[in-house]
């Protein structure tokens, strides 16, 4: 039996039927928790901010188009929850505005290299990613921990698909820098 | 069931958590297209005042004449409207950046599609004459704003001289100005002229230079395609000197 498809619930939630919004929490509940996680390093306030996500998108819900994927637009909402979250915190959270959004890039494309990580540097990766500026930090949530394709972190941040690839090529540069830094003997 | 989907579950039963209706994002939609629109229409219309202005007073031309026409461009072009034009591309490609075509690209070329856009609908409205037939509608019935835009125009300008050929003379031209006034004009070796341009008593022209004890020592002449019974019947009317 095929399982029923987010945007067939959404269907249905658009409809009046508020139970159906159950099933997309219990899908994304433990998704956004760990972008939330990995992206903010902060596990206090994470259920709060999930919450937030949930009812900005039960809130907005009828903005929906179900010819669309529904997966990068909650996670469009998750993104300025979290961003707001780092502004609100952080002096030098997130920058409303990016260079390398504006300039056209050498295109990068998804390659086999990109799809994993080294085991060492897997294990490492926590540590390793409260250290790299949220822009880099985020591009490595959403493409490794989320598994989003570069078309859709592009649709969720709102970037070209072109700096979706160069952010994550330069913050695996970072990590690995990072890595050798704290392994110098690997 | 989680507790944490207990709690939402709940909380939207309860109705402390509202649906916003489906017409409240299509009026929003609606707005943002409209605003879109709106501002890309002032936009063109601001352009294409701009593009005429710049070839009605002649002071577009003066880019001909070298370095010293460059300058005549520098101090006589209309930097405010054209600072506001620039505002107009920079808020439309902000706007724009909403929708995927725009933001799956470089944001440089969002501002070269606006720019492109904005430039080929000014030619559209150089096509129909808008601005002319605003002009002379303003002669007529003069608007609070747009009356002083469309007679800045016709201003008096350092440099840049509009007038009539009365008579040609020697070593120039005697030309009538805008205000009535006669002014010589004096060709010199390095005047740059079109090639085979001929001057005519009667002919309106530019003349690009610097104005010395009523004789301007040209730099460049050009002619204008411009009525000059019309614009000087009109800037007798307003005053303008």
């Amino acid at each position: 039996m095929t399982e029923i498809s987010d945007e067939q619930i959404v269907q249905a939630i658009q409809t009046g039927s508020i139970d159906e919004f159950g099933i997309l929490i219990e899908r994304y509940e433990a998704k956004l928790k760990r972008y939330a996680q990995k992206f903010l390093s902060r596990p206090d306030d994470i259920e709060d901010l999930v919450q937030d996500v949930f009812i900005k998108s039960y809130t907005n819900i009828q903005s929906f188009d179900p010819t669309l994927r529904f997966s990068p637009w909650i996670y469009r909402i998750a993104h300025n929850v979290f961003v707001n979250e780092l502004r609100r915190s952080e002096r030098h959270g997130y920058s409303l505005f990016d260079v390398d959004t504006l300039l056209p890039q050498l295109s990068a494309k998804e390659t086999a290299d990109e799809q994993a990580f080294s085991d060492e540097l897997s294990a490492q990766m926590d540590d390793l990613l409260i250290q790299l500026k949220p822009k880099y930090r985020e591009v490595i949530v959403l493409f490794y921990y989320q598994e989003l394709s570069y078309q859709e972190i592009s649709n969720v941040l709102k970037i070209p698909t072109t700096t979706v690839g160069v952010r994550i090529s330069r913050a695996r540069k970072q990590l690995q820098a990072l890595y050798q830094s704290s392994n110098p003997t690997s | 069931m989680t507790e944490f989907k207990n709690n939402l579950i709940h909380k939207i039963k309860a109705g402390d958590i509202d649906m916003k209706p489906k017409w409240h994002f299509m009026l929003r939609s609606v707005l943002i297209v409209s605003s879109v629109g709106l501002m890309f229409l002032m936009a063109v219309y601001l352009l294409s005042f701009i593009l005429f202005f710049l070839a009605q007073s002649g002071v577009g031309f003066s880019l001909l004449y070298g370095f010293r026409g460059l300058s005549i461009f520098v101090i006589s072009s209309p930097w405010l409207l054209l600072l506001t034009a620039g505002v107009f591309v920079v808020a439309l490609s902000l706007l724009v950046r909403q929708f995927s075509w725009s933001y799956s690209r470089p944001g440089v070329y969002t501002v070269l599609m606006v720019v492109v856009l904005m430039l080929i609908s000014s030619l559209v409205f150089d096509t129909v004459q808008i601005h002319e037939r605003t002009k002379r509608a303003m002669q007529d019935r003069p608007l609070p704003v747009l009356s002083p835009l469309y007679q800045s125009i016709d201003a008096r300008r350092d440099n840049v001289t509009l007038g009539v050929v009365v008579s040609v003379t020697e070593h120039g031209l005697q030309l009538e100005t805008l205000a009535g006034g006669e002014v010589a004009v004096q060709l010199l070796d390095t005047t740059r002229l079109r090639p085979g341009l001929q001057f005519t008593v009667g002919d309106s022209v530019f003349v690009y230079g610097p104005e010395q004890n009523g004789v301007i020592q040209a730099i460049g002449i050009r002619p204008a395609k411009r009525d000059m019974n019309r614009v000087q019947n009109a800037t007798k009317i307003q005053g303008i000197h």
